[in-house]
């Protein structure tokens, strides 16, 4: 279309087109549709440049083509070009090893490992040991030596057993007197609680929710003998002897 | 039941607001601020006679310690040295004997002061100090101004609407007692109940239910304005009028001694 309207249009100049145009695609006709004075410089085309003052064919410069009137350079238009399109990486070559560095290098790894898992299971196997459960060794030789020569005699035993009978009814009794005790207290509970009650039903349900805040509680003492007043106990020295058992 | 209650607790304690239908009686909480004992009580027969019992057994069963055998071993040898006698190795001869350092050790023990059982307060007889008779239970009692008259009761004030009974006692605590007194509640629940009636009736209330609560001391003293007294069991019966005394013994640990 392009080129019959052209044809119609410019006369003289579509047949030089024609005879120009001859095996190239239509985008390359395009490019070699410029006509520049430099190039051509015959009557008819001179002619042709009557009918386009503007130019406005050029699309690209040809300038560095050479000047030659009768001959029409076709490979000048090139100045478009797409490159070829691959859709891919080049494929990188690999680099070949000494199979003899490979295989050292698989075996320095796997010994590596293997004394890893040897030294896990040595591990395992050795708890450290807890000294203080083990009587030491100078104890159980003087065993003998460390023995108490005693002899209770008979009435000694009598009378040792006839305090641990009295011992026993006294904890009895102390026993009973504790239980008791509570039940007296509990009681004491109970009644102010249903007095409570009694009194307002709101403030009952709010006495008888637990206090939280006493959750964790401890207490401690009494002690065998009363504090001393700002007495700041002395600090004593000790040297630690536990051994280091390194994993 | 317990847990449930947890769940549905309304929320922090006086979020609610705490009211009563109309009654004749005032609701009054009392605070019974105990200090426990600080020293062990004192042994009595049949327990000074079974402790001794546990040590002997437990010296026979023992075995003899370094000490010992260090002790008999100088015996040994002193009495090789007397006999002058040729076996005997100077150097194993022990410079320090088993007896010097027992000697010292014992001297060392009676050179610390141990503090007294018997306090300041105790010798003086003052009784507003909670530093005193400290094997016993120690019971605060304070003035109380009941009408025209001034009782020895443990502090306790009106329950004022709103409020829950606990928090009626913190309050009276830290309004009666000072800032300086810190205690330690140890229930939400009143642990004993008294009541009293007013000689005359006051704005339609024929008398007061008085409800205990029991904490315990933690530290500071009562501020004296209040002339606070710290009561053992035995004192209290003397100082607290009779029946209040009795509502009061019936929820506290009975002393043996």
């Amino acid at each position: 279309m392009l080129f019959r309207n052209a044809k119609v249009a410019i006369g003289p100049l579509s047949i030089i087109l024609r005879c120009m145009h001859l095996g190239l695609s239509g985008l390359q006709l395009m490019g070699f549709s410029i006509v520049t004075p430099n190039m051509i410089d015959t009557p008819m085309i001179i002619s042709a440049r009557d009918t386009f003052p503007s130019k406005s064919l050029a699309i690209t410069s040809a300038a560095k083509a050479p000047i030659n009137a009768r001959n029409i350079n076709t490979s000048a238009v090139v100045q478009f070009r797409i490159t070829d399109q691959l859709w891919a990486e080049p494929m990188k070559k690999k680099k070949k090893m000494d199979p003899a560095i490979i295989k050292a290098r698989e075996d320095r790894r796997r010994k590596k490992l293997e004394k890893n898992i040897r030294r896990l299971e040595k591990n395992a196997r050795q708890l450290k040991p807890i000294d203080e459960l083990e009587p030491p060794l100078h104890l159980t030789d003087s065993l003998g030596k460390r023995k108490r020569k005693v002899q209770v005699t008979p009435e000694q035993q009598e009378a040792r057993d006839v305090l641990l009978k009295e011992w026993t009814r006294y904890k009895k009794q102390e026993y009973m007197a504790n239980v008791a005790q509570i039940d007296r207290i509990m009681a004491s509970q109970r009644r102010a609680l249903d007095k409570l009650y009694e009194e307002s039903e709101d403030l009952y349900n709010e006495a008888i929710m637990p206090d939280l805040s006493l959750v964790p509680y401890s207490i401690s003492g009494p002690y065998a003998s009363p504090p001393i007043k700002n007495y700041e106990s002395p600090d004593g020295e000790y040297t630690d002897i536990s051994k280091n058992w390194g994993n | 039941m317990l847990l449930r209650k947890l769940i549905f607790n309304k929320g922090p304690i006086g979020s609610t607001i705490f009211q009563r239908g109309r009654s004749s009686w005032d609701i009054v909480t009392s605070v019974c601020v105990e200090r426990l004992p600080v020293v062990t009580p004192p042994l009595n027969d049949i327990q000074k006679r079974f402790k001794e019992l546990l040590w002997t057994v437990e010296v026979e069963k023992s075995l003899k310690s370094d000490h010992e055998l260090r002790h008999e071993n100088d015996k040994v040898q002193a009495e090789l040295l007397k006999n002058e006698s040729i076996e005997v190795d100077l150097d194993a001869v022990s410079k320090i004997t088993a007896q010097d350092f027992e000697d010292a050790s014992q001297d060392e023990l009676s050179k610390f002061k141990f503090a007294d059982i018997v306090t300041e307060a105790d010798k003086n007889g003052d009784k507003g100090t909670y530093e005193r008779c400290l094997q016993r239970h120690l019971v605060l009692v304070t003035d109380v101004k009941l009408g025209n008259k001034v009782w020895k009761l443990m502090p306790q004030g009106l329950w004022k609407e709103g409020e829950s009974l606990r928090q009626t006692a913190e309050r009276v605590i830290s309004e009666q007692c000072g800032p300086e007194l810190k205690v330690k509640f140890l229930s939400n629940a009143p642990c004993g109940f008294y009541k009293y009636k007013y000689p005359n009736e006051i704005d339609g209330k024929i008398g007061a239910k008085v409800f205990f609560y029991y904490a315990n001391h933690d530290n500071g003293e009562v501020s004296k304005k209040l002339n606070p007294n710290w009561l053992t069991r035995k004192e209290m019966v003397e100082a607290l009028p009779d029946r209040y005394n009795k509502s009061v013994q019936s929820f506290l640990i009975e002393e043996h001694f």
